[in-house]
């Protein structure tokens, strides 16, 4: 296997890119599948504290207790988390199956010695190993952009800076996808012509609710201006509780 | 073949070429004298007061770094912000540069390449943008200076301190260790709007070592990032 190393660049070569191609058709097809035969429509994901037991731990439970308690349609969500070993990854998917949702965990393929694994743990029902980086250490925080493709929605509770690049993440894809709606919305109320396949190739926002009195990465998005314009996809008032967060997802996506 | 067996394939193939940048690199910086790696992160836009202004600042940068051509410039090689002028002044300076982006990405890219351009594959799922490339551009620098920047300068440089967390954890349990790796430091120019000065006055919720200036908000020129990157990153004499 040679990359191309011509002059100054280094890049994937051609037979790299095929063979990426063909994983990348494959795991969608797989997420596909996964959501079709599980009449699933929407990915939700669960971000936030890593700390395992203590306050934190048993606060966050009762948030998200309330927060399924409360969300409409409940049997239409997956339940995404890293699917790993510790902290909200762990408990926010053992949870997620006590209220019967199907799971998925997403993790960098070198890290999968921390997965969730039998006989001590119930692994994710879908799991999405990332490939390794082409720099350096594959660590966490690499399978970052799958992760969040993956989403319809996310619900942040404390968090550090795992938690930040995640959230930086949706809102930098919010920010693209508000925009673009915004370009073709004001092309069509011009009477200007819109290829459709642009038209069909909106998608909503990644709808980011942050709960507000969680702390550190949670606290910071709930209380800051947006950097950018991301429309209207976190909650404004902050939310404070889990009832209001199932409110504002399950209203964005009854609505999108 | 299983998709098992074809992820297995691709993540054999992508340590091949995981090996072969890093050496490719290390090879490129050596032949150019190059001793550090500084990214240049933050706004990408392109209005002509800030244009200036960041001029102006990375120009005050270079021209107090001591030994500059020991240092070789990151950016992700666009033709647009921060990233372009960065690169621009640099080759003006006669310094390295080196781009990183997303393959598929090209078309931002600007007509005068980088010395050296590293274009990382796509993701597995989904449409790869900007910021796929982050976890290897943070990866190739030793230090960062940040001016301004939204969401993509506030993804590389968490990224730089979830980094700096886990090495500075390594260098508590053992101090006497030389093989670990130093931080990336980063370098927030104070005043600067946005991702800058969040970095300067956010709470920090972990302990860090020492990979910002003290305290963070003392850098406001190019100038004084200089004389932190250098202090942090000293050139070989």
């Amino acid at each position: 296997m040679r990359q191309i190393m011509e002059g100054g660049i280094i890049s994937p070569n051609t037979h790299l890119q095929a063979e990426l191609e063909g994983l990348r058709r494959e795991t969608e097809d797989r997420v596909r599948d996964f959501l079709t035969n599980n009449s699933l429509y929407y990915i939700l994901a669960l971000i936030g504290d890593s700390d395992s037991e203590g306050e934190v731990v048993v606060r966050n439970r009762g948030i998200l207790e309330e927060f399924f308690d409360h969300l409409s349609d409940r049997h239409l969500y997956a339940v995404q988390t890293g699917g790993t070993e510790g902290g909200l990854p762990q408990y926010g998917l053992e949870l997620a199956k006590e209220f019967d949702l199907p799971t998925i965990g997403v993790y960098p393929a070198a890290s999968s010695k921390y997965a969730l694994h039998e006989p001590h743990h119930t692994p994710a029902d879908l799991v999405v190993e990332t490939p390794d980086i082409i720099y350096g250490k594959t660590t966490f925080g690499s399978e970052t952009p799958v992760f969040v493709n993956l989403l319809d929605a996310a619900v942040v509770l404390g968090g550090g800076y795992g938690t930040r690049t995640e959230a930086s993440t949706i809102l930098k894809v919010n920010k693209g996808r508000v925009r673009d709606a915004r370009t073709i919305a004001k092309k069509q109320a011009s009477g200007e012509d819109v290829d459709p396949a642009k038209i069909a190739g909106l998608r909503p926002p990644v709808y980011l609710c942050p709960i507000e009195g969680t702390g550190k990465t949670a606290d910071e998005l709930a209380t800051s201006a947006p950097l950018e314009d991301v429309g209207d996809s976190m909650p404004d008032p902050a939310v404070r509780t889990g009832e209001e967060a199932a409110q504002f997802i399950s209203s964005r996506l009854a609505r999108s | 073949m299983s998709y098992e067996s074809q992820a297995e394939e691709y993540r054999r193939h992508t340590e091949a070429l995981r090996q072969a940048t890093e050496a490719r690199v290390r090879t490129f910086l050596g032949e150019r004298s190059a001793t550090f790696v500084i990214a240049l992160t933050g706004d990408s836009s392109d209005d002509p007061l800030l244009r200036l202004r960041n001029e102006h600042l990375i120009e005050d940068f270079f021209s107090h770094l001591e030994e500059p051509a020991q240092y070789a410039v990151l950016t992700s090689g666009t033709r647009s912000g921060v990233s372009y002028i960065g690169t621009s002044i640099a080759k003006e300076f006669d310094m390295t540069t080196i781009g990183v982006r997303p393959a598929s990405c090209g078309k931002y890219a600007r007509s005068d390449p980088p010395d050296l351009l590293i274009e990382t594959p796509d993701v597995i799922y989904g449409r790869t943008t900007f910021s796929a490339e982050t976890p290897t551009f943070v990866n190739v620098a030793d230090g960062a200076v940040v001016i301004g920047g939204s969401y993509g300068t506030l993804i590389e440089t968490a990224v730089m301190m979830k980094i700096n967390k886990s090495r500075h954890d390594a260098h508590i349990r053992d101090p006497h260790d030389s093989s670990l790796k130093k931080p990336i430091y980063i370098c927030p120019i104070a005043g600067t709007d946005r991702v800058a000065d969040l970095l300067v006055g956010m709470p920090l919720y972990e302990d860090l070592g020492d990979c910002f200036p003290t305290p963070r908000h003392s850098v406001e020129t190019g100038m004084g990032a200089a004389a932190f990157i250098t202090s942090k990153l000293p050139p070989l004499h």
